[in-house]
């Protein structure tokens, strides 16, 4: 069952500053639906980002990024509090993403050995390797990141959950725990517990 | 203090969320103890790890922005970006749908529920995106909860949609009915 949306959470957008998002969406429920587009363009990049790491699959992501603008859409006028948009859109990108990953456990026992997903060339040129031309780093970039993705793998689904949405995508505390459904200070016990776990798994690479 | 406790409040530090008082207790402990400065290194390491080699794949927000906004504009286009292997799955699964409740709706219609039907239908084949019908033709009919197909003469194309159909693509789908006519190209039945 999907989990109420709170609004409460807010996010932490890496964007350029423009109309607030009460503004958007004032005007979109007056039919403007550019303010709409703008709000996708705003929020876009992290609910993909959020999906994924809830997903470990880009298309997965993708498919819930959409359906969950598409669900914010129809039920914008239902939003009470349209200053915590951001929130809110996370919220229903992340439960999307929850129902989807249940969905595909029931339709596959198979493990989630794709959680980082597989990057394509420009991830690898600039993600893994980082952006030293140096070949030899380049690798050794990539190998602890290999490395890193199959310890992740080995982590308990809360505490890795913690970790990529916290540690990594960098949500509020407070956001990641009505996500994971549990409490601040679970979430901040599954981001110790796991971290701890990462540093036995890689000790020999750090 | 126990060396569970203080490892969650180095952790909880390395985070930027204990609050002042707590940080400054820890910092004091951290001064004195080199055991607890290795803990606290060892947990910024790992986020500095985290930090740079989790990177997502490059997305061409550009393209997906313009896709949710299209699917907005016309709920009733599929404009999902998926995988091709997905895509297929999903126009498989819809196709496997179908097949099942014209066959559903014939057996209903042999019964005589609600219409009868001027020729039989069957089955034969289909793609992703076309059944086709065997049989001379299918008349407008409908089975309550079950499809409805509707047949648009002259050209022997029957708008067909089910409940089922509809929750993947409220467009519904066309299905060729063979009438001694050749069926029409798939990709003259996908527009919308």
């Amino acid at each position: 069952m999907e989990r109420p949306v709170n609004e409460s959470a807010q996010p932490q957008p890496s964007q350029p500053a423009g109309p607030p998002d009460a503004d958007r969406i004032a005007r979109t429920l007056a039919g403007d639906r550019r303010a709409f587009d703008e709000l996708i363009e705003k929020y876009q990049r992290q609910a993909v980002a959020v999906s994924y790491r809830l997903l470990g699959n880009i298309n997965d992501a993708l498919e819930v990024t959409q359906e969950a603008f598409l669900k914010a859409y129809r039920s914008l006028a239902s939003l009470q509090n349209p200053a915590a948009f951001g929130g809110w859109l996370l919220r229903i990108v992340s439960n999307l993403s929850l129902n989807f990953r249940r969905g595909r456990k029931l339709r596959s026992q198979l493990p989630l050995d794709d959680l980082l997903g597989p990057q394509n060339e420009s991830a690898v040129s600039t993600g893994w390797g980082g952006t030293s031309n140096d070949p030899t780093r380049a690798i050794e970039g990539r190998e602890l990141g290999d490395r890193l993705k199959q310890a992740l793998t080995q982590l308990p689904e809360k505490q890795r959950d913690a970790i990529l949405l916290f540690t990594v995508e960098q949500l509020p505390q407070r956001q990641v725990a009505e996500i994971l459904d549990c409490s601040v200070e679970a979430v901040k016990w599954h981001v110790f517990q796991g971290r701890k776990k990462l540093k036995e798994l890689l000790k020999d690479v750090m | 203090m126990e060396e569970t406790q203080l490892e969650f409040l180095i952790s909880q530090y390395a985070d930027g969320t204990l609050d002042a008082e707590q940080a400054a207790a820890l910092e004091a402990v951290l001064r004195a103890d080199p055991v607890a400065r290795a803990m606290l290194a060892e947990h910024r390491r790992v986020n500095v790890l985290l930090a740079s080699h989790t990177p997502v794949p490059v997305v061409k927000f550009e393209r997906l922005g313009k896709a949710i906004s299209d699917r907005i504009d016309r709920p009733d286009a599929d404009q999902t970006i998926v995988a091709p292997q997905f895509a297929y799955a999903r126009w498989f699964g819809a196709a496997a749908m179908i097949a099942a409740s014209v066959v559903i709706g014939l057996m209903i219609f042999r019964s005589g529920p609600t219409s009868e039907p001027q020729g039989d239908g069957l089955v034969v084949g289909g793609g992703p995106r076309v059944i086709e019908v065997a049989g001379p033709s299918v008349e407008t009919a409908q089975a309550p909860a079950v499809a409805l197909v509707t047949l648009d003469a002259p050209t022997n194309v029957a708008l067909f949609t089910s409940l089922s159909w509809q929750e993947l693509s409220p467009a519904g789908a066309r299905i060729v009915v063979s009438a001694g006519e050749p069926p029409l190209a798939p990709d003259a039945l996908s527009g919308h």
